[in-house]
């Protein structure tokens, strides 16, 4: 991307709430310039930007910060409205369905995904963790098959708002797997999510993205999966304490 | 106002469920059998889409679920979180407060003043303030109301002391010198902030603590005045004596029957 020099996202590569701000630009083919923070520090721009909560993601648009990653999402929807396709559907109730969804899934499935991928809890509370994923992601089975009517996306023929919201785990549910030593996504109890989480990440918004990560040259090349990056990834923050954030 | 011959019936659990519609009903019944709203008189989020709904000056049907209980319709519209408040529009339910207050903007968005700031950016920064306020304030509210320990009414009045400096200082931002963080009429963010003012002032009362201090938040201070007088927020903002009585039964059936879950002071929403 061409690197537009009013809009700046201040991110982390493997942030799963990084990861929507960019696929939201890309879907719009908005240009921007990234700025990675470097892990376990706040630079004096983040701040400055996001003095509340000091975390990333973080837009800036003609100097003007915008934070919370699901914010970031509609916030390009509508500020490149004629541009892509609509991120959030067109119809109220649809929007307040997306909406509820996409509150859900940070509501319910990231605090129990974060527990089993940082592996900060004991086999029980593991255990409880990696049940809790599997309804959770058991309701938006259900869920995809009325929302997407027989399309590819929540959003239908196009990546939408809860597309951003759950894709975006896809990487950590995979290393939550290996880490927790579970099938979360199983392609018999959760045949239209594993589609779905198929041709969400080979969309040309999220593949980009993970393309440009890799051609940044960092550690993580040579990794041949997106779960073995997340792995990595949750590792050293981990380690680190970074936080990744909502 | 509660009556004594309520509080001390014997049957204490079961009069509860009777009085739980003791406060005087003055919402609006306009009979529109196509919008109904699953809420209760004394909780915070089922006032935000009252609002919105008294803006738009749409009618609808209010339905009152029960304290300790969960009705067949809440169970069946809300299956997710089961709780209220939840909208019922043409027989779709819509759940969670500010979703609820940003689908009733979209659908009579011609009707009365825009609850969301026409602005993408000003709806930002709402939307940032909104979440700030429900992850910072309910839970530290929740704790002061119950009053489960000194320790945890120390860090209470902590995080209300450290968030209300910033809601003070993001008034003139976004009000620009009008009344409201909305502007000349009451938006999105004074609706998600003001719908607690109700148990605010029970809790200043409960506890002593000063949570809107003129002194401090002056501001805020002015701006809730002129919240609880408009005409949208005055008929649906419950008491603080309402709101101690309540709490006070509530807390004497908890004690009653220990583990008791589902008590309406349990967070509910968003």
């Amino acid at each position: 991307m061409a690197g537009d020099q009013e809009l700046k996202l201040l991110g982390l590569w493997g942030s799963p709430f990084v990861m929507r701000a960019r696929i939201a630009l890309n879907l719009k083919g908005v240009g921007y310039e990234f700025l990675e923070e470097v892990l376990g520090t706040k630079s004096e721009l983040l701040l400055k930007s996001n003095p509340v909560y000091k975390k990333i993601p973080v837009l800036i648009h003609n100097g003007k910060p915008i934070c919370e990653s699901m914010i970031i999402v509609q916030y390009i929807d509508e500020v490149w409205a004629t541009a892509g396709p609509s991120i959030l559907p067109s119809d109220p109730y649809d929007r307040a369905i997306a909406r509820f969804w996409a509150v859900y899934i940070d509501d319910k499935l990231f605090p129990s995904l974060r527990k089993i991928v940082l592996a900060n809890a004991d086999d029980e509370e593991t255990a409880e963790a990696a049940d809790q994923v599997i309804a959770g992601l058991q309701l938006l089975e259900e869920a995809f098959e009325k929302f997407s009517k027989g399309k590819d996306f929540f959003g239908g023929e196009s990546v939408g708002c809860i597309d951003i919201a759950l894709g975006c785990y896809v990487g950590w549910i995979k290393a939550a797997e290996k880490m927790a030593g579970v099938k979360l996504l199983d392609k018999e109890k959760l045949p239209l999510l594993m589609g779905w989480a198929e041709r969400f990440c080979s969309a040309d918004a999220v593949k980009e993205f993970d393309a440009r990560g890799r051609q940044a040259g960092r550690a993580r090349q040579g990794a041949s999966s997106q779960a073995e990056c997340c792995c990595h990834q949750m590792k050293v923050f981990s380690f680190k304490k970074a936080v990744l954030v909502a | 106002m509660l009556t004594s011959k309520a509080t001390s019936d014997p049957r204490l659990p079961s009069n509860i469920f009777l009085h739980s519609n003791f406060r005087e009903n003055t919402e609006r019944m306009a009979g529109d059998l196509e919008l109904k709203l699953l809420g209760s008189w004394a909780s915070p989020f089922a006032m935000r889409a009252r609002i919105a709904l008294n803006l738009k000056g749409v009618g609808y049907e209010l339905l009152k679920e029960v304290s300790g209980t969960k009705s067949e319709l809440l169970l069946k519209s809300n299956p997710v979180y089961k709780k209220i408040p939840v909208l019922i529009h043409h027989g779709k339910p819509i759940c969670e407060s500010m979703i609820i207050v940003q689908y009733i903007d979209e659908v009579w968005a011609a009707a009365g003043p825009s609850i969301l700031p026409s602005d993408p950016y000003e709806r930002a920064i709402a939307r940032f303030w909104i979440v700030y306020i429900d992850d910072k304030w309910f839970p530290s509210s929740l704790r002061t109301l119950r009053g489960l320990n000194e320790e945890a009414k120390a860090e209470a009045e902590e995080q209300l002391a450290n968030a209300l400096p910033l809601l003070e200082d993001a008034f003139p931002k976004c009000s620009k010198g009008k009344d409201f963080f909305g502007g000349e009429t009451i938006g999105y963010l004074d609706i998600a902030l003001g719908c607690y003012l109700g148990w605010i002032k029970a809790i200043e009362k409960m506890t002593g603590i000063k949570a809107l201090d003129e002194a401090k938040t002056p501001t805020l201070v002015g701006w809730a005045e002129r919240f609880c007088s408009g005409d949208a927020v005055k008929e649906v903002m419950p008491e603080a004596d309402e709101l101690i009585e309540f709490t006070k039964l509530i807390q004497a059936i908890m004690n009653a029957a220990p583990g008791r879950q589902n008590m309406h002071v349990s967070k509910n929403d968003r």
